[in-house]
Order: structure tokens, then C-alpha cells, then sequence
């Protein structure tokens, strides 16, 4: 079975920077236009997927 | 050495009202400021519900009529069993157009002499051997470069880069946030262009409230925030989905725009400074913790910190104690309430329907269908205390 990774639906997200606020490994940046998951550094606490307003981020 | 293309007095990251007002200080005093938007847009995306207080806007700076969608005279609040708490305060704020207020702003800031750049990221900040910061790192369309500066302004909200690069620890825990989801609605039925409505029910909205806010005749902000901690597994987007089913029914308005975002917990001082990078607004979490609200609380930061600054630069000839002089002020002028709301907030995330029952037909008592000109939140709070006593027991896991 894979690994588990922090998944993001792009068309879901809202880029409203929750996600990176509460992210305590830097695993989250919001550019200007859109969000990028930095997985390497992703230790998969669920933080953002808790704080996500839009169901955006996933677990799997 | 010069470090940048060009070196200013301040910089200022994020042009939301607390950069804005900032920007608008510091360039008014003569100061060189940069004003840096990450963006194309000023006022773009929205994050927030545009209700502000008469005080909170006036206070801080004269209002321009063009910056107001609705003035709010009204407020109705419902409680889970069906009570309604209805007050009229004649002038009891406004709902704003947060892109005009803020294009409003940045363009009083750029005629008082500011450089405006937008669609320009803030990737990192330049630091001197002796830890103070010395500059901004920039990159405007692949050009990278460092706008020189003796002073950071940081107004990059709710997840500030530029404060974690000062060094602060800016991680929100979870049980410290709301998370909000809004949607802007034309043809909604019904709409009172002065009257607010806020919805408290455990089921609508766990920890938070719902809110109709109008935006002139036919347009509305309707919304909701809950707290994650009280939520579980439920999402603000579609609670707010259930929530308009039970307002509007059948008769669902158009959604023009949708927002979502966080509201942190005001934090006392401890995220407004680190050396000589002053942290205002969202990015300090100075939000009022039971109503969520910001605008004023970043406006009124962003002048203290721009007028922090001008002393810093002016007449305290770079000496950095003079900067401490910012938290100081704001904690006199609003640490005191903003104490209070925090408190309350401990007790309002662990109240069950019947204890939002009893407070709004307290403070229903008190107010309903009167005409009020003030409203003294502490005040408010204590007598739902006292009508409900056993709120108090709720207190009693309060981490301070």
C-alpha cells in the first residue's frame, strides 16, 4: 500500500491561507495565485485538514 | 554597501487596512515607504464580512462615503429556541466595500508620496550580524530583488511569512481559530439594507455564529464561522450550504463571490514585535475574539505602528526600545476589552443551546426594541453572567 500524503484539490481551495497558519512545518506555501504542498516536509499531523473551510486538503 | 535597488525608511508588506493605514502614517510624516502587495488587485481576494463600527472606521480615519455598501441602524439576533434580540442603534456602523476602502487607502498613502508595488511577493527578510533587519526580499514578475529599509511594517494577515521570518512562532493551534466560509448574494429575500442578522445555534454554526450582512438594496454577505475545536469533523462550506436551506428555503439566492479564511484568537502582545518588524492587524491576531471582527483593530494598530516609526526614525535616532512603545500603546488602548472578549470566548465555545437561549433573552431585557446609542460589550457579558450563573462553572478550564 502507498504511503499516506496530504492531498489538495486545487479547485477547491480557496488559497485563503488558513491552511499555511496553522501549519507548524512549513509544509504549506500560498503564492500569490495558488498553494503549494511541500510534502517532504509534510509530517501529516492533520493540522490544515482540521482548519480547512472549503474540504480542500485530505489525507489519503 | 547598498542592499537594494533602492533603500526606504519602511516597508510595508500586505495593503490590507492595517498596511494601508500604516503606509498612509508613515508617508504622510515624510517617511520613504514601500507599500508591497503580493496580489494584482488591492482589496483582492476578500477575506472578510466588511462590517465595521461608526468608531472603529471614524476613529481612525475620515470616511469617505464611497468606501460604505450599507449603513447599519439594526440588529437582530436569534437565538437556537426562536428568541430574537433586536436592537436599533442609529449609528451602529457600517458595511464596507473592502476593495474600494482599500484602493481608497492606498491611494491617499501613494498621493502623500508611498510607493505602491502589486502583484510583488515578500520571499524572505535580510538580516545584519547584530539581528536586526536591514531589508525585504522581493520578487515582482521572476525579478528578484531587496528593498532596503530601517523599519518592517507586517500586514500580511492571518498566515504572516514576514513575522515567522522575524523569528516569531506564529503556528495557530487549532482550538485558537475559527474557521469561516461566506458567500456574496444578490436577490436575497427579505434584506433590511441597515439591519445585521446573527444566527447562534450550536447545530448551525458549533462554536461561531451565522451572519447576514447587507451590501445596499440587493446585495448581501451571508456567512458562517465555527471553531474547529467545537466542529469536529464538520466544515464551514457546507454549513454554510445547510445554513442558507434553513434561511432562504426555496427561494435561495444567486451566489455571486465566494470567501473563506481563518479568525484567530487574539494572543495579547506577544506576536506585535520582534526587533525592528512591527506586526499589525490579522498578522498579530488583534481580532475581537467573540465577534471575529478586524478591520478596526488593524486600523488601529497600523497607525500606531506607523506613528511608532516616525519616532523610531525621527526622533529616537534608530534606538530600538523606542519600538516597544507600540505594543505598550495598543495594549493600554485595547488590551483591556480585548482581554475581556477572550475570556468570554472560553466560556461562549463550551455553551449549549439552552445557555444561548437564556443569554440572548437576558440581554434581550435590556435592549430589545430600544434605541441605543452605546453598547459597553463588558457590560453586556457581565449581565448575561449574572442571569445564568452557571456559565461561570463553564469558565472554570480556562487556560490563560
Amino acid at each position: 500500500m502507498p504511503a499516506k500524503e496530504l492531498q489538495l484539490d486545487q479547485a477547491a481551495c480557496a488559497e485563503c491561507g488558513l491552511c499555511v497558519a496553522v501549519c507548524g512545518y512549513d509544509a504549506l506555501v500560498l503564492h500569490a495565485t495558488e498553494l503549494e504542498v511541500i510534502q517532504s516536509e509534510c509530517v501529516l499531523c492533520d493540522a490544515c485538514v482540521i482548519a480547512c473551510p472549503t474540504e480542500a486538503l485530505t489525507i489519503e | 554597501m547598498p542592499v537594494s535597488d533602492r533603500d526606504y525608511d519602511v516597508v510595508i508588506v500586505g495593503a490590507g487596512p492595517a498596511g494601508g493605514l500604516a503606509a498612509i502614517t508613515t508617508a504622510r510624516a515624510g517617511l520613504r515607504t514601500l507599500l508591497v502587495e503580493k496580489h494584482a488587485v488591492i482589496g483582492e481576494p476578500l477575506c472578510c464580512a466588511e462590517g465595521i463600527s461608526l468608531c472603529g472606521l471614524n476613529d481612525n480615519i475620515p470616511v469617505d462615503r464611497r468606501w460604505i455598501d450599507a449603513d447599519i441602524e439594526r440588529c437582530v439576533l436569534y437565538s437556537p429556541g426562536g428568541r430574537q434580540l433586536r436592537l436599533h442603534h442609529p449609528d451602529a456602523g457600517y458595511v464596507l466595500s473592502r476593495r474600494r476602502f482599500e484602493q481608497g487607502l492606498v491611494d491617499i498613502a501613494a498621493a502623500h508620496g508611498c510607493d505602491v508595488v502589486t502583484n510583488t511577493e515578500a520571499t524572505g527578510l535580510v538580516a545584519d550580524d547584530g539581528g536586526r533587519f536591514r531589508g525585504v526580499r522581493l520578487q515582482e514578475n521572476g525579478r528578484a530583488y531587496i528593498a532596503g529599509c530601517a523599519v518592517i511594517i507586517a500586514a500580511d494577515g492571518i498566515e504572516s511569512m514576514v513575522a515567522r521570518w522575524a523569528g516569531l512562532d506564529t503556528l495557530l493551534p487549532t482550538d485558537r481559530l475559527d474557521s469561516a466560509a461566506q458567500f456574496l448574494f444578490s436577490g436575497v429575500p427579505d434584506l433590511d439594507p441597515t439591519r445585521m442578522e446573527f444566527y447562534f445555534d450550536t447545530e448551525i454554526a458549533p462554536g461561531g455564529y451565522a451572519w447576514v450582512f447587507p451590501k445596499g438594496e440587493d446585495l448581501a454577505n451571508v456567512g458562517i464561522a465555527l471553531a474547529p475545536a467545537v466542529a469536529g469533523s464538520r466544515k464551514a462550506m457546507p454549513m454554510l450550504r445547510e445554513f442558507m436551506k434553513r434561511r432562504f428555503g426555496a427561494a435561495a439566492p444567486t451566489p455571486l463571490k465566494r470567501t473563506v479564511g481563518g479568525i484567530p484568537e487574539f494572543c495579547g502582545r506577544k506576536f506585535m514585535l520582534k526587533q525592528n518588524v512591527l506586526v499589525t492587524g490579522d498578522a498579530a491576531r488583534l481580532l475581537d475574539s467573540i465577534t471575529g471582527a478586524g478591520i478596526a483593530n488593524a486600523l488601529w494598530s497600523g497607525r500606531l505602528a506607523g506613528e511608532t516609526a516616525v519616532e523610531f526614525l525621527r526622533d529616537g535616532r534608530g534606538d530600538l526600545s523606542i519600538l516597544k512603545r507600540y505594543p505598550e500603546r495598543w495594549m493600554a488602548a485595547r488590551g483591556r476589552q480585548m482581554r475581556y472578549f477572550l475570556w468570554a470566548r472560553q466560556i461562549f465555545l463550551r455553551m449549549s443551546n439552552a445557555d444561548l437561549d437564556a443569554v440572548i433573552a437576558a440581554t434581550g431585557a435590556l435592549y430589545n426594541d430600544q434605541t441605543v446609542t452605546a453598547i459597553d460589550p463588558i457590560d453586556v457579558i457581565k449581565k448575561a453572567l449574572r442571569a445564568r450563573p452557571s456559565l461561570l462553572r463553564l469558565a472554570r478550564h480556562v487556560v490563560w
